[in-house]
């Protein structure tokens, strides 16, 4: 029974759209008010008490000493639950400061408000019926986006609820808080070559955007010893033997590198050398290592073995394969689609000659599969350019092949992707004749095409649509007749060509970046993360100038340093020897100490 | 941890081992006679505090736990550290003198001791090391002669001596004078240890700081056995020696009574230096003891092979002498000997080095036959410094048979 105690104006006022949401919500039998012992109304759901059923008034009082405990002035309170509000009440009227209350259920939301005079939260910040994410929006504008303010109240039986809403919003919370300052260490890890190569760089480049401090160790210089390895021996197991050795060299120079950089996190792409022993290692000394399978998982099986050893695995499918995962016990994994880098994927002015030599009608930048080689034989009565390498020469492929079929460098395919008027972008199959129609994942070419402003053709993939709008920021073709007609439609038409290419780039560009992309990664891995481990060493910058928050002149030094995680001698010392002028009294101390540094090294102390 | 006031005249940085202090003594004796006792001050390493303090008196020592403070570049957190090395600074900017020496060529003992106020700063420069262009050629020859080349030919004494007293030697060369409780305290450890002859004994110094200098075990046994026949031997040096030394001792077969060792029982510079001055002779390859031995006036016998140098670090004073290998290739690359120890070691026969130590105790002049593939050397001051007199080898030496 419903005791309308309010109608609550001030909430129909200041949220009106939202106030007719909640209202039109259908009511939900299961909520159950019943008067208390103590006579206040109280509520039940299902199995679950959401207040006591003898004195609520008293029991949100104790809640509110739970709440309000430890909160500085500047806190910002968040109360997971709403219930009927009491321990809200509470709070509110005994903190002066900000207040959000989150609810994702409406039918609670609509109870409370006829069921109660909630006038006491009428000052706070309400998250009603909300996703996740504009729950989050609605908190970091609470806090200013200084997520350390944030102080988290979870109101028990309605985190049962909803259990799974809350964890994501508490995981989204924790990561901010643990971003929330001043830069991570990142360890970028580079395979030897392939296609994951400069994906890992870009990786490394929008880290460094991020504002973080990156150290990468480019695996690429040996690639010569790789090929060498191939000519020493005819003998296979010696070979394979030679490249463990290798891939062992490379892995322990990961944890080497980690520990003199003293980084927050390693983050590797597909085919950065790992070996299981500096996995280990890494997690035994608490270093976090992320990685990015940007490879088909039904091609590429190595996975099953790998995913287990890293603390995060990032993959371009989901569905099956996330569930392929779960079953080998990955749990924080999640789906990360590729992406493109502004810096270098970007519309060009190209000169005439450029044009002639890079501009065609139609154009494919890409190696030589199965259903490529099928797909564009069909293609050659065009003015067709087909660049790239490991194609097979045949008479018609051979009409259209560029350079031999010689790789192409990424500023040559960026120069292509800007001169073409039609780019087509077939996925790569080694099983199909044509369009694979199970394809899912997105390939990087898809998004560079798009960043540099190229109209682009692409093959239907099912993860497609929830990247750009098909039809409308980029055209799809399911088979080669399709893909022949729009062809011809397109070439047609210019403006609408422009028009597509413009909406898909802006897209990109706002949603498709590798710096959203490793933000996105950051925010998984830290919302499981406590603060990054070089948070917690002491000669982390936060953790000096805090310490020398006291001395002006220390403090002022130490500040050129802020974002650069933790702080060496070395770093010190280079910057100060790079600067003229006088030296400042604590400048020459810790040239002093740079001096007592090497000194120590000299006698192995170090 | 302070030096007592600003009244110095000069301080002297030497951050070295203890040998390299003790071939200081030159420069300090001379600063002392020239400004007074009190006007020179010594940077040391913590370790030799107690024998600085003989050399320049117990308030004008600075000694610096150097140690501590790089070991804690490796331990501590960057202000821990930045804070104990802000206040060695602020030490050492409350020690002005007139004049700073710094004697070694290394970037971070130069920063150091420009930390101290003074009108003129000596010796190596921290811009210098940096650039390794050194502005000082007294310095670049200093630096020469401890890279490790090793082929200078003047004596490190005789370059510091330059900053004393612009290389004019007025007055002969003094030992340090012990006070009679070290050297009193010297005696009763020897006592203590079992030497009951009442004749002053050898002090025979087993060590050597780098092992490729060491000499075999089977030289020093027979060496032990040999004169602890004449005179009691005492074997000198660290605890780490220890072992060194019982094996030694084990080897010779000689009686407890006539040898024994105070290795690890000296470890107080002070109780060295009076051990040693209670000697008649000290007999070791180049090393702290050796110099500090000369420091104090105890005839040295230097067993300088590979790429040990005497013309650059010999024991400092009259008297002393040296034996080399005869070999136009002496001295040796320093790496050169850490490579192959053993050809140097070995390069001089036990037999020699006990003839020649058996002419320094009787006094008598040396009487060793040529051929036996060494040269010797025998110390003597002149006005312009230390000269090293080849001795030559007669080929019918009385009453020896080699």
């Amino acid at each position: 029974m419903v005791n309308h105690q309010s109608d609550n104006h001030w909430f129909r006022s200041a949220y009106p759209e939202l106030y007719h949401r909640i209202n039109s919500t259908t009511s939900n039998p299961d909520l159950a008010v019943t008067p208390s012992k103590q006579g206040d109304l109280t509520l039940r759901i299902g199995n679950v008490q959401m207040h006591s059923a003898y004195n609520p008034v008293e029991e949100a009082e104790r809640l509110a000493d739970e709440a309000l405990k430890n909160a500085a002035s500047n806190s910002v309170i968040v109360v997971c639950g709403l219930g009927l509000g009491y321990h809200i009440e509470s709070i509110c009227r005994r903190f002066q400061g900000k207040v959000v209350v989150v609810e994702p259920d409406p039918a609670i939301v609509k109870l409370a408000l006829t069921s109660r005079d909630l006038t006491a939260m009428s000052e706070a910040a309400l998250a009603f019926a909300l996703s996740v994410t504009d729950t989050a929006a609605i908190i970091e504008r609470a806090c200013n986006g200084d997520w350390k303010r944030i102080k988290l109240f979870k109101h028990h039986p309605s985190i049962k609820l909803h259990p799974e809403y809350y964890e994501e919003l508490t995981r989204i919370i924790n990561a901010r808080c643990n971003l929330d300052a001043s830069a991570l260490g990142i360890l970028v890890v580079t395979p030897i070559y392939g296609g994951s190569l400069p994906v890992a760089r870009y990786c490394a480049s929008a880290f460094e955007r991020l504002g973080h401090r990156v150290e990468t160790l480019d695996n690429q210089i040996y690639d010569a010893a790789r090929r060498q390895i191939d000519t020493i021996s005819s003998n296979r197991l010696h070979r394979s033997q030679l490249t463990a050795l290798l891939t062992t060299l490379m892995a322990e120079s990961i944890t080497a590198r980690a520990l003199d950089r003293a980084v927050d996190l390693v983050f590797l792409t597909a085919q950065s050398p790992m070996t299981p022993e500096v996995a280990q290692e890494l997690r035994r000394r608490r270093i976090p290592t992320a990685f990015w399978f940007v490879e088909d998982w039904q091609l590429f099986t190595y996975w099953q073995q790998w995913a287990p050893l890293y603390d995060y695995f990032f993959t371009i499918q989901k569905g099956a394969f996330q569930a392929a995962l779960e079953r080998i016990d990955v749990r924080r994994t999640t789906y990360l689609p590729l992406a493109a880098d502004p810096k270098v994927h970007r519309k060009l002015e190209l000169t005439p000659e450029e044009l002639v030599e890079f501009g065609s009608d139609v154009s494919h930048v890409g190696a030589g599969y199965l259903n490529r080689q099928y797909v564009f034989s069909g293609l050659i009565d065009l003015d067709f350019k087909l660049w790239g390498n490991d194609w097979e020469k045949t008479a018609s492929i051979r009409q259209v092949l560029q350079r031999d079929g010689a790789r192409l460098a990424t500023e040559e395919s960026v120069k292509v992707f800007n001169a073409s008027k039609i780019n087509i972008n077939l996925h790569s199959s080694q099983m199909h004749e044509g369009v694979n129609p199970d394809g899912d994942y997105v390939n990087p070419r898809t998004f560079e095409i798009a960043a540099c402003g190229g109209f682009q053709l692409t093959d239907h993939r099912s993860l497609l649509p929830e990247l750009f709008e098909e039809g409308k920021e980029i055209i799809t073709f399911r088979h080669e007749r399709e893909l022949r007609t729009l062809i011809d439609r397109y070439l047609a038409d210019p403006d609408e060509r422009n028009r597509i290419a413009e909406l898909a780039r802006r897209r990109t560009l706002t949603e498709h970046t590798y710096e959203i992309r490793m933000a996105e990664a950051l925010n998984f891995i830290y919302s499981y993360e406590s603060a990054p481990a070089s948070r917690q060493h002491p000669d982390h910058i936060d953790n000096l100038l805090s310490e020398a928050k006291d001395e002006p002149e220390l403090y002022n030094l130490l500040s050129r340093f802020k974002d650069r995680g933790v702080v060496t001698i070395d770093d010190i010392a280079l910057d100060i020897q790079q600067r003229d002028g006088e030296l400042s009294d604590p400048e020459s101390i810790f040239l002093l100490m740079h001096e007592f540094r090497n000194w120590a090294k000299e006698k192995d102390l170090v | 941890m302070t030096l007592v006031s600003n009244r110095y005249t000069t301080i002297v940085v030497q951050l070295a081992r203890l040998g390299d202090l003790a071939q200081t003594w030159l420069l300090i004796d001379r600063l002392k006679k020239r400004n007074g006792p009190n006007a020179t001050a010594l940077v040391v390493d913590r370790r030799l505090r107690e024998i600085t303090e003989l050399m320049v008196g117990k308030n004008n020592v600075l000694p610096l736990p150097i140690n501590g403070y790089l070991r804690h570049t490796a331990t501590e957190t960057l202000l821990k550290v930045w804070r104990e090395v802000a206040d060695l600074k602020q030490i050492l900017a409350s020690s002005a003198a007139r004049t700073v020496i710094n004697l070694n060529y290394h970037p971070a003992i130069a920063a150091l001791a420009e930390a101290i106020p003074a009108s003129c700063h000596l010796g190596a420069r921290w811009k210098d090391i940096k650039t390794d262009q050194p502005s000082d050629h007294q310095i670049r020859e200093l630096f020469n002669a401890t890279s490790g080349l090793r082929r200078g030919t003047k004596h490190l004494s005789d370059i510091w001596a330059e900053y004393a007293e612009n290389g004019v030697y007025a007055d002969p060369l003094q030992p340090l004078k012990l006070p009679e409780e070290v050297v009193e305290s010297g005696r009763r450890i020897i006592r203590s240890a079992g030497i009951k002859s009442r004749d002053a004994p050898i002090a025979l110094l087993v060590g050597s700081g780098l092992i490729a200098r060491s000499l075999p075990v089977s030289h020093q046994s027979l060496l032990t056995a040999e004169l602890s026949s004449e005179v009691p031997v005492i074997l000198v040096g660290s605890r780490q020696e220890a072992q060194l030394a019982e094996d030694i001792i084990r080897a010779s077969s000689a009686s407890s009574e006539c040898v024994v060792s105070l290795c690890g029982r000296t470890n107080d510079t002070a109780v060295l230096a009076g051990v040693l001055s209670c000697c008649r002779l000290a007999i070791g390859v180049d090393t702290g003891p050796l110099h500090l031995a000369a420091m104090v006036g105890t005839d040295c016998l230097g067993i300088y092979c590979g790429s040990m140098n005497y013309r650059e670090t010999g024991p400092y004073g009259s008297g002393h002498v040296v034996i080399t290998p005869d070999d136009p290739d002496y001295p040796c690359h320093e790496r050169e000997m850490e490579i192959n120890p053993q050809k140097y070691t070995d390069a001089i026969s036990p037999d020699s080095i006990i003839r020649i130590a058996r002419d320094m105790l009787h006094g008598d002049s040396i009487s060793l036959a040529p051929g036996v593939g060494v040269r010797v050397f025998s110390s003597s001051l002149s006005f312009k410094g230390l000269v090293w007199e080849d001795v030559r080898l007669l080929r019918k030496p009385k009453g020896v048979n080699l």
